[in-house]
């Protein structure tokens, strides 16, 4: 890790064995106990075109993607901002897209280094197995974007 | 243990042995023993392109020429003696003897040292002003002969094929180009008088004079008509009329060197050569000969191709096969001097004809037929039916429907037939490649023209066969029900080159409007960047602006180069090279304060690395103060022109190429392409700008600019090749304008104009019909395209300065913009670097 950041609060670190869990645009899940961070306003973050954020210290990768069809739903999604092969803090401009698997299409973001495609909705690397990215839980209220900490 | 071959010359069939030699001993089933190669060459140089040899003068330079790969035979462990002479060969030592006294031992000779000009014993052939035309140094003395002070004329003696070679290197080197020829047509071996006829319209209409039946009494010099030391002043003939000459060049046919031969004993032909038999062998069974010098069935053989077939043979024996060489066909089809020419067959005088000639066009083609079946014939002015025909002379296909291939179809009132070619109809005539080889390398998966060549080395030799080739790929690929255009990606089923098209024709302006209307979902790391690329040439503005910021590739987003600890580099245009100390100081204060790391690159420029996202703005502010621009470097884009310092300082410049290349660089500057584009300009045939390894390359010249294109550094290095010669200035950014629009419109994505180029069907030749002779008719809208661009052009950062919204891309966190991460440093060498 090459990379410090000015309040030295939370860890990065990857545990590839962690099971994703997946960033619904409501609340949820069972990663922790409920604290949301308030981060930035929905128009801070442009469609398909990530950007970072420090959430209780963490660099974490926000991505608002538009609807892959007319009249679908936007996609909001939160990863780690910490590219795992470099350890540079970049995720967030990477470049974002969908990926066609055997489970359909998945969103992706492609690292800006080598251009590995990691799942965005799991934090999995679509092209080597043993990296992977932290995923956060995102929840829109109002016109705000809240992210928790706790990174899954 | 090893065999030691040794061969004796390093010519094109020499060479071919060595690499046929090295081909086998790199396959699988080798022989474990293997061979070591002794390769011993008179002249200085390692193998080049013999039969190109006039293009010599028309740009090309030895590395253009050069074939022998010496840093492969290297590698192979081959022991190549340049420069060296063979002065005996002693069979019982097994050894040969060299002129510096060193003995070299062999297992196995091969004799390869070609053949000499024949020069006819007339009297005054030796004065100052006769030449011989074959190697390199001929080349050499003819050129600074004839480019002296007051040399106007120049006559070849011999209308032959190799007379009008030599006529061509003459006409190159702008003299007022003669040929004499003692037969009353040209070409008299292997033409009939009409066919000779047509041949001569031709080379009438290039400027070259014939004068036919022309029996030279004497070379005449200037002064004293005794003084056999006078340079020459013409040709006198047997009625004594004198024919004005500055220079003669003979090329009145060929000897085979086989003096070592026959000093050591080998048996030699009726009209000279080496005596061998189906094995290329030699009265010697430890001896082989190959080539020129070889006679074979009393014959000896003038052209390239029966030489490579002996090579192969000879390979093939001694790495443990039986190859045989039972005797070559002598059909050939090339260019002289531009004109189509082909012979093929050995027809009979008394055989059935059909013939066509069409002053016009200057096209004449007669076949000879036996029985229904053809036996031969003549084309001139147009070969379309060449392979056709010549398999029929050979009984590969069957002779039906001939008339309607000679003769036009509405003289003839059928239309030609379709006409299935055999598989065993050979290709590509240089590599002796047939079409049934090349249809295998497709099926075996080769589906594109770059891979095809590579995998069966089909038009990789004089490249006249690409075209044909190319058909047969899209046929066969056809054939197997593959889709022979690649589709962009996952999201698009168009290739770029269609999607560019598209979007030129319906004038998209966004991501969502061509995404919506050509493909699906929301695309990928591959057509991101494509359409980006595709919107950004067709000058759609802003490169950031809208649903476009999203498309961007890692660097175009942020209009710098990431670096692989995430910091960026900063890379101000220099055009040309030039910057003046005011600049030079200015980068070394804002390196200075920024703390970068500063290198020198290789494209002329200072690159500064270590800047972090949020500094590039505070940064890009100081060097636009300091009159510097973007240079694009993070894009798929024009980057730098090089330049040498040419005629402004240089002793031995011819132009002003800074001026040049400054005009070039400002003209394309900003330019988006499917990858990156690099220009150099050099001020003189030394080259010191290394224009042949650039996408557009220009040399200067007395006249003007030599233009080379489709160059390669990088990891596949490509020599550029000569696309045009003495050039205006105005002529020279008008075919640079349409090259690069018309790169930039029909490349796939990422690819440079060097794979591009191998791609393109037709060649160089193609590539001209489009750029200078407008055959697609679309050169007014590559101009305009390229004036627009030009109209729009603005330098990135200073837009992006300008419009404090857009400074919204260069915070590093969307909720803390006074916070930013802190890379881990370290010095070296009295700088900053990333820890490692």
């Amino acid at each position: 890790m090459t990379d410090t950041l000015p309040s030295e609060t939370s860890d990065t670190t990857v545990d590839p064995t962690a099971t994703p869990t997946p960033t619904p645009t409501s609340a949820g899940g069972d990663a922790g106990p409920e604290v949301w961070v308030d981060v930035c306003a929905v128009g801070d973050v442009p469609l398909d075109r990530g950007v970072a954020a420090l959430v209780a210290g963490a660099p974490v990768a926000i991505f608002r993607l538009s609807p892959t069809e007319p009249g679908g739903e936007v996609e909001w999604y939160a990863v780690s901002h910490v590219e795992p092969a470099s350890g540079a803090l970049i995720m967030a401009r990477g470049l974002v897209g969908s990926a066609d698997t055997a489970e359909g299409s998945i969103p992706t973001v492609a690292s800006p280094l080598l251009k590995e495609r990691y799942d965005l909705s799991t934090g999995a690397c679509l092209d080597d197995p043993t990296r992977s990215l932290a995923t956060y839980d995102l929840r829109i209220v109002g016109d705000r974007v809240e992210i928790s900490p706790h990174s899954g | 243990m090893e065999k030691r071959v040794v061969v004796i010359g390093n010519g094109m069939v020499g060479q071919r042995l060595v690499d046929e030699l090295l081909a086998r001993q790199a396959s699988p089933d080798a022989d474990a023993d293997g061979v070591a190669i002794t390769v011993l060459g008179a002249e200085p140089v390692a193998a080049y392109d013999r039969v190109a040899l006039s293009t010599y003068f028309g740009g090309a330079t030895l590395d253009d020429l050069t074939i022998a790969d010496t840093d492969a035979m290297a590698a192979a462990g081959v022991d190549l003696r340049l420069g060296v002479t063979v002065t005996a060969i002693d069979r019982q030592a097994r050894t040969v003897a060299l002129a510096d006294g060193d003995d070299v031992a062999y297992d196995h000779l091969v004799l390869a040292t070609g053949s000499d000009p024949f020069v006819p014993p007339i009297p005054g052939h030796d004065r100052p002003g006769c030449f011989v035309y074959r190697t390199l140094d001929d080349l050499e003395a003819i050129e600074s002969w004839a480019t002296a002070e007051g040399r106007t004329n120049g006559v070849v003696i011999g209308g032959g094929l190799l007379g009008l070679e030599a006529a061509n290197a003459l006409r190159n080197l702008r003299l007022d180009t003669h040929v004499v020829e003692m037969a009353e047509r040209l070409m008299p071996q292997q033409l009939d008088a009409a066919a000779a006829g047509m041949l001569q319209r031709w080379v009438t209409e290039l400027d070259v004079h014939c004068h036919l039946g022309f029996a030279t009494r004497s070379v005449v010099g200037h002064g004293d008509p005794d003084d056999a030391g006078a340079p020459v002043r013409g040709l006198e003939t047997a009625d004594g009329e004198v024919l004005e000459a500055d220079i003669v060049v003979f090329s009145a046919g060929i000897r085979p060197r086989h003096q070592l031969a026959e000093a050591a004993g080998l048996a030699i032909g009726e009209r000279g050569g080496v005596v061998i038999d189906d094995h290329c062998l030699t009265t010697d069974p430890d001896i082989s000969a190959i080539g020129e010098v070889a006679c074979h069935a009393g014959r000896v053989y003038g052209l390239v191709g029966p030489g490579y077939s002996m090579a192969a043979a000879v390979a093939d024996r001694l790495t443990g096969g039986d190859g045989t060489f039972e005797g070559a066909d002598t059909s050939t089809k090339l260019k002289l001097l531009g004109v189509d020419v082909a012979s093929f067959g050995t027809p009979a005088p008394d055989d059935d004809r059909v013939e066509f000639s069409d002053p016009d066009t200057k096209v004449h083609r007669r076949v000879s037929l036996s029985g229904g079946q053809v036996t031969g014939g003549v084309l001139i002015g147009d070969l379309s039916n060449y392979d056709a025909l010549h398999a029929m002379s050979t009984g590969a296909m069957a002779s039906d429907g001939v008339a309607a291939l000679v003769v036009p179809a509405d003289l003839a009132g059928a239309a030609a037939p379709a006409v299935e070619l055999p598989d065993s109809v050979q290709l590509c005539s240089c590599n002796n490649v047939t079409r049934g080889e090349c249809k295998v390398a497709i099926a075996d998966g080769n589906h594109n023209l770059a891979d095809l060549k590579a995998c069966t080395n089909a038009g990789t030799g004089c490249g006249g066969c690409v075209p044909d080739l190319g058909k047969l790929l899209f046929a066969e690929l056809d054939a197997l029900g593959i889709e022979a255009k690649r589709s962009l990606c996952a999201h698009f089923d168009q290739t770029r080159q269609e999607l560019f098209d598209l979007i030129r024709f319906h004038r998209h302006g966004s991501w969502q409007e061509v995404v919506a209307a050509h493909g699906r979902g929301r695309g990928c790391e591959i057509c991101r960047p494509a359409v980006a690329s595709i919107l950004a040439s067709l000058g759609n503005g802003y490169v950031l602006e809208g649903d476009r910021a999203g498309l961007q590739d890692t660097n175009d987003r942020s209009l710098a180069n990431m670096q692989r600890n995430g910091t960026y580099s900063v890379v101000p245009r220099v055009p040309g090279g030039e910057i003046t100390p005011d600049q030079l100081i200015a980068l070394g204060e804002i390196a200075k304060e920024f703390d970068l790391y500063t290198k020198i690159t290789g494209a002329q420029r200072v690159d500064l690395f270590g800047a972090q996202l949020h500094q590039l703005p505070a940064i890009w502010q100081r060097v636009i103060d300091a009159g510097m621009e973007s240079g694009h470097a993070y894009g798929k884009a024009l980057r730098t022109v090089k330049s040498c310092v040419g005629d402004t300082w240089c002793r031995y410049g011819v132009q002003d190429s800074v001026t040049m290349a400054i005009d070039i660089e400002r003209r394309y500057r900003g330019l988006r392409a499917p990858h990156k584009l690099k220009g150099a300009v050099s001020g003189c045939t030394r080259e010191c700008a290394e224009a042949q390894s650039k996408d557009f390359g220009v040399i200067a010249t007395e006249a003007g600019w030599n233009l080379y294109v489709c160059g390669n550094g990088g990891r596949t290095p490509r020599h550029a090749e000569l696309f045009a010669v003495d050039l205006t200035d105005e002529q020279l950014i008008t075919y640079l304008d349409r090259f690069l629009m018309f790169y930039v419109r029909t490349a796939d994505r990422l690819e440079r104009t060097a794979p591009w180029f191998e791609n393109l069907e037709g060649g160089m030749e193609y590539l001209r019909s489009v750029i200078i002779d407008d055959v697609l008719g679309i050169c007014d809208e590559l101009e305009a395209d390229m004036a627009h661009h030009i109209d729009t052009y603005e330098c990135e950062w200073t837009a992006t300065l300008d419009d404090p919204s857009r400074l919204s891309h260069f915070v590093e966190f969307v909720n803390a913009p006074e916070e930013n991460s802190t890379p881990v440093w370290i010095s070296e060498r009295g700088q900053r670097i990333p820890a490692r």
